[in-house]
């Protein structure tokens, strides 16, 4: 018979402060049966760094071991890859055999890359993450009062809760896909990771009649022992942004209970699509960077713009902006302030502004600039033709009836409150003080 | 080699645009408290750092301005002169960008001999050799961070500068973003989003009155100044008159 594909699935634990409780008893006398090492956030990074490092430069290698694996050791789960979105949601409408709900994770892969297309098709999607939230606003503007990242047993945060293998045969079953982006794989075994907040991925792999892991190259490691780590990196440093990304259900969405699917007597399926959609693209030299990516979101926490982001149709973070600019599916990666809070919060030190500003300059060397951006991209020929005439410049910047006709001509805002030219610039004074 | 032109207390003043065009008083108090100090200030021809011509896609001028501008620096540096700037935003640009654009060694030696003004003064006082005869400023501060200066990574450098002047109580130290990000916030469609991302940083500051609003970015500044009709000031104004020049 057959073996169980192995599903691990990874959730927040109390450890921290179980180990907190029993640190306060040690330090009072009280004898304690365990205090844990404390793990240094910098070897925890050196160590994730290394771990992404390694799948990248051996892509190929792990991609046609994990299809050989799992085509050795479990043939009964059905394997696709997929170039691109399209190539994926056609394969999952051909194995829906009329099934027309589909319930997906939170992760990028399927609530940002495949969702529009599943929707087009004609799928019911609904986001089971989202449904676990009873919210009514989005009025979520700070972090979860979680513990910060600092050198605390940060390993503990997350460990395996769940051990699964296969689909239970059970009795619950109900008419719908699951549509599911795993976090991690290991090439090795194969066994897949999840990172759960909740109980969703659980629910879904308990009662969905067909199930479809969705796997980005990216989350293909070496073995299980660097699977449970790319995971438990994603809880921990994800972990305070998390809630960001919580809003109200859309008007009309209805959750898997309300929509009252039906009970299913078919024999469960369990899919694997291993998914490219420009991922590969990613390992050219340039943005080679992007590929260590593991997803966690942290470069959202401290983004100034991100809350006005709320409605786009993808999971707002930096990340996935300059992601959908390089794919294509978006047009402006203007929107970036470049004030670099991204790049400090990363955990794999990717560069993310410096990132952005090659996918600009990239973009400027096959489409010009805007006629707004010519004139703003030389601020310093702006500031030699006001000094000469400051007193005049300045009151003119001033007069509603010239900036009427500026803002036309040159994209600034009437309203916006300019600096004000001094005829004796620093140079000269320093001439005459040198 | 960087601490080595620290001590040896000869300086190039990267001005960048702000510092020379809109807000000479921090160039001119720059020149004053490192002459103070005994530092020998020299400003060579010099040209916009490139940051707000990248931003808005004039990538070959900026290229243009980064060689200009390491070819000049890089000479000074190897006359034994360390750079310093009051622009955070500049000091940015010249410290991570222009070796991971410009592939020099050149670029190289000139990010590793930039040091923000502040920086620059701390590591003299580190080293002994900062005049403290400060006289007191019985004055409140509410020291807003710009995103630039912490990209920087070099700790609080301001604070820690104004906290050796006697009378000065820092109330506050504000790391919200403000929003302006150069020509960003002026841009008709970033406006509104701009003044949005400020609020957090108004709301701060009126919760927190002080005598003086204290920062080193312009844009930051700017944006403070358009938002709460209050003054605010780099931190090298506030040394200026504590030394009383």
């Amino acid at each position: 018979m057959d073996k169980d594909l192995p599903i691990w699935i990874l959730e927040p634990e109390l450890t921290e402060k179980r180990d907190s409780s029993a640190r306060k008893l040690f330090e009072g006398g009280q004898r304690t049966p365990h205090i844990p090492e404390t793990i240094s956030i910098y070897d925890i990074k050196r160590r994730i760094r290394a771990v992404r490092e390694y799948a990248r430069n051996n892509l190929d290698m792990f991609v046609a071991e994990l299809k050989n694996n799992l085509k050795q050791k479990y043939p009964q789960v059905k394997v696709k890859s997929a170039q691109d979105s399209t190539e994926a949601v056609e394969y999952i409408t051909r194995v829906s055999d009329g099934l027309n709900v589909v319930s997906i994770n939170n992760s990028s892969i399927v609530a940002q890359e495949l969702r529009p297309e599943l929707t087009a098709t004609g799928f019911t999607v609904v986001n089971s993450y989202l449904n676990e939230f009873d919210v009514e606003k989005r009025s979520i503007l700070d972090y979860w009062d979680l513990p910060r990242l600092s050198d605390k047993n940060l390993l503990g945060t997350f460990e395996v809760s769940i051990k699964t293998a296969g689909l239970d045969p059970t009795n619950d079953t109900k008419k719908y896909l699951a549509v599911l982006g795993v976090n991690a794989i290991s090439a090795e075994d194969c066994t897949v990771f999840f990172l759960e907040h909740f109980s969703n991925i659980h629910n879904d792999l308990r009662q969905a009649e067909k199930v479809l892991l969705v796997v980005g190259l990216d989350k293909i490691v070496k073995d299980r022992k660097d699977a449970i780590f790319q995971t438990k990196c994603m809880g921990i440093f994800g972990m305070e942004s998390a809630l960001l990304g919580i809003g109200p259900k859309s008007e009309g969405t209805l959750s898997l209970d309300e929509l009252g699917l039906l009970p299913s007597d078919k024999s469960r399926e369990l899919h694997v699509i291993i998914l490219d959609n420009g991922r590969s693209n990613l390992l050219q030299v340039k943005y080679e960077d992007l590929f260590l990516c593991i997803g966690c979101r942290a470069c959202n926490q401290h983004c100034p713009i991100q809350h006005s982001f709320t409605n786009v149709d993808y999971i707002w973070t930096p990340r996935n902006f300059l992601n959908q600019f390089l794919s294509g599916r978006s047009d402006s990666i203007d929107v970036c302030l470049h004030c670099e809070a991204c790049r400090m919060e990363c955990p794999l030190d990717i560069d993310l502004p410096h990132l952005m500003w090659q996918a600009k300059m990239d973009y400027v060397n096959k489409r010009s600039p805007s006629f707004y951006h010519r004139i703003l991209g030389r601020p310093e020929l702006l500031a030699r033709l006001g000094t000469p005439l400051a007193p005049l410049a300045n009151l003119l910047m001033n007069n509603g009836l010239i900036r009427s006709p500026m803002e036309i001509i040159t994209g600034i805002d009437r309203k916006a409150t300019l600096p004000k030219f001094h005829s004796r610039t620093f140079k000269k004074w320093f001439r005459k003080n040198a | 080699m960087p601490e080595k032109l620290i001590g040896d207390k000869k300086v190039v003043f990267y001005t960048g645009c702000f510092a020379n065009y809109y807000y000479p008083e921090a160039g001119q108090a720059t020149v004053k408290v490192l002459r103070k100090n005994g530092v020998q200030v020299i400003v060579p021809d010099q040209v916009c750092c490139g940051l707000p011509m990248i931003a808005k896609g004039n990538t070959k001028g900026a290229y243009k301005n980064l060689e200009y501008n390491v070819k000049t620096l890089s000479q000074a540096v190897a006359d034994g002169y360390a750079i310093v700037t009051t622009c955070s935003s500049c000091g940015r640009m010249i410290k991570r960008d222009y070796p991971l654009l410009l592939y020099s060694e050149q670029a190289s030696l000139v990010a590793e001999n930039i040091y923000h003004i502040t920086e620059y003064l701390l590591k003299l006082h580190r080293m002994g050799q900062l005049d403290t005869g400060f006289k007191s400023l019985p004055q409140t501060v509410f020291y807003h961070t710009p995103c630039h200066l912490m990209a920087q990574q070099i700790g609080d450098v301001s604070v820690e500068v104004l906290k050796l002047v006697p009378g000065i109580t820092i109330n506050h130290v504000g790391r919200e973003c403000c929003g302006m990000a150069g020509a960003y916030g002026y841009e008709k469609k970033n406006y509104k989003l701009s003044r949005e991302i400020a609020d957090k940083l108004y709301s701060e500051i009126e919760e927190n009155p002080t005598d003086r609003i204290v920062t080193d970015c312009g844009g930051c500044k700017l944006q403070i100044e358009a938002g709460t009709g209050q003054k605010a000031d780099h931190p090298i104004i506030l040394l200026q008159e504590s030394y009383g020049i």
